[in-house]
């Protein structure tokens, strides 16, 4: 088996604030060509377990794997993982063009969400709207060269007509990476997903085989 | 084959060239969004000192006390962009580039760009 379609494994993951258990002996596979949702009530740790697992976040225990071999901090290995922030990060005076050669994406992937793309090329992020960032943001790391992607709620303040455009994206690009996704458009998410686990709020993570019956058992919908 | 050898290797330099320019482009930018409160703490420092040159005896006294004052100045800076700018680092961690190394390497271009600042202004109050 090549090294190239080896899942990416964490297991181990334990998270403490004080008295409070955030999460709890957590495994999670993600799975290469493959998306895998994670869904979770607001505060449970969504966010701050794909921190763990990409490596920028303390935890007090974690285990990440890939071809059989412990990482430590993914995000240093060079083309194995990069994830989507929930809140901007890009910086506001780079150009454009700039970032797409960062990133190593090309302008026919950006075209479908940012009209007149070609004129902007050469202007910097801060002649753009909110929403055009984030997208802009989104496909940046989505795109990128890597073996795996985490995206942290990347339907956020997104029209109807974009998300359905960065749905089919997210659903080409899985063909040849892993993608981890989390947003509260869990109906969204469930489309184009084949894997599913729920980060429930006593810090566990369960895989999820039925839906909706395993959501409402653990009262993630009504 | 020799031929094909020659292109690989020109192509992996050229690779690397590209990738070792991006990371040097990243620290520089990191550098660039703190520059403007680190080099006003150096200039001030050096404007209280009596702003010396390279041919003033007493510069290496300065340098010393300086290194200090900017070590403590860029702790404060740092601790304050982690706390109301943190989320500008996911730039970063995507090109594996560390916090740690962020700031380090932002530290030691600062000291760099003001000890080339001072020779600049050694050298035209010499000529």
């Amino acid at each position: 088996m090549e090294p190239e379609i080896y899942p990416l494994e964490a297991d181990g993951i334990r998270k403490n604030f004080g008295n409070l258990c955030l999460l709890r002996d957590i495994y999670v596979k993600v799975e290469p060509c493959a998306v895998t949702a994670l869904l979770g009530r607001n505060g449970v740790g969504k966010s701050t377990l794909m921190k763990i697992i990409y490596g920028i976040e303390r935890s007090d225990g974690v285990s990440v794997r890939h071809g059989g071999k412990n990482v430590d901090r993914p995000y240093k290995r060079t083309g194995l993982i990069r994830y989507l922030p929930q809140h901007p990060f890009l910086p506001e005076n780079i150009k454009l063009i700039r970032l797409l050669k960062l990133y190593g994406t090309t302008v026919d992937r950006l075209a479908p969400f940012i009209s007149d793309l070609n004129d902007r090329l050469h202007k910097t992020l801060g002649e753009l709207s909110v929403g055009q960032k984030r997208m802009l943001e989104t496909v940046l790391v989505l795109t990128s060269p890597v073996k795996f992607v985490f995206l942290d709620e990347p339907f956020l303040g997104l029209a109807p007509l974009h998300i359905e455009c960065m749905k089919q994206l997210i659903v080409s690009e899985a063909a040849h990476k892993g993608i981890l996704i989390s947003d509260h458009s869990y109906k969204h998410v469930l489309e184009i997903s084949d894997f599913c686990y729920l980060l429930r709020s006593d810090g566990v993570l369960s895989p999820v085989k039925d839906i909706p019956g395993d959501l409402k058992k653990w009262g993630y919908i009504p | 084959m020799s031929q094909s050898i020659a292109k690989d290797f020109r192509t992996s330099v050229g690779r690397f060239d590209l990738r070792f320019t991006a990371i040097i482009m990243l620290f520089l930018h990191f550098y660039k969004s703190l520059a403007l409160p680190l080099l006003s703490v150096s200039f001030f420092t050096w404007l209280l000192a009596g702003h010396p040159g390279y041919d003033d005896p007493m510069v290496s006294v300065f340098c010393l006390h300086w290194f200090w004052v900017k070590l403590f100045t860029t702790s404060i800076l740092i601790y304050l962009f982690r706390e109301f700018r943190r989320d500008k680092l996911y730039f970063y961690y995507h090109f594996g580039i560390s916090e740690i190394r962020l700031y380090i390497s932002t530290f030691f271009l600062d000291l760099l760009a003001f000890l080339i600042l001072i020779g600049c202004f050694t050298a035209i109050s010499i000529f």
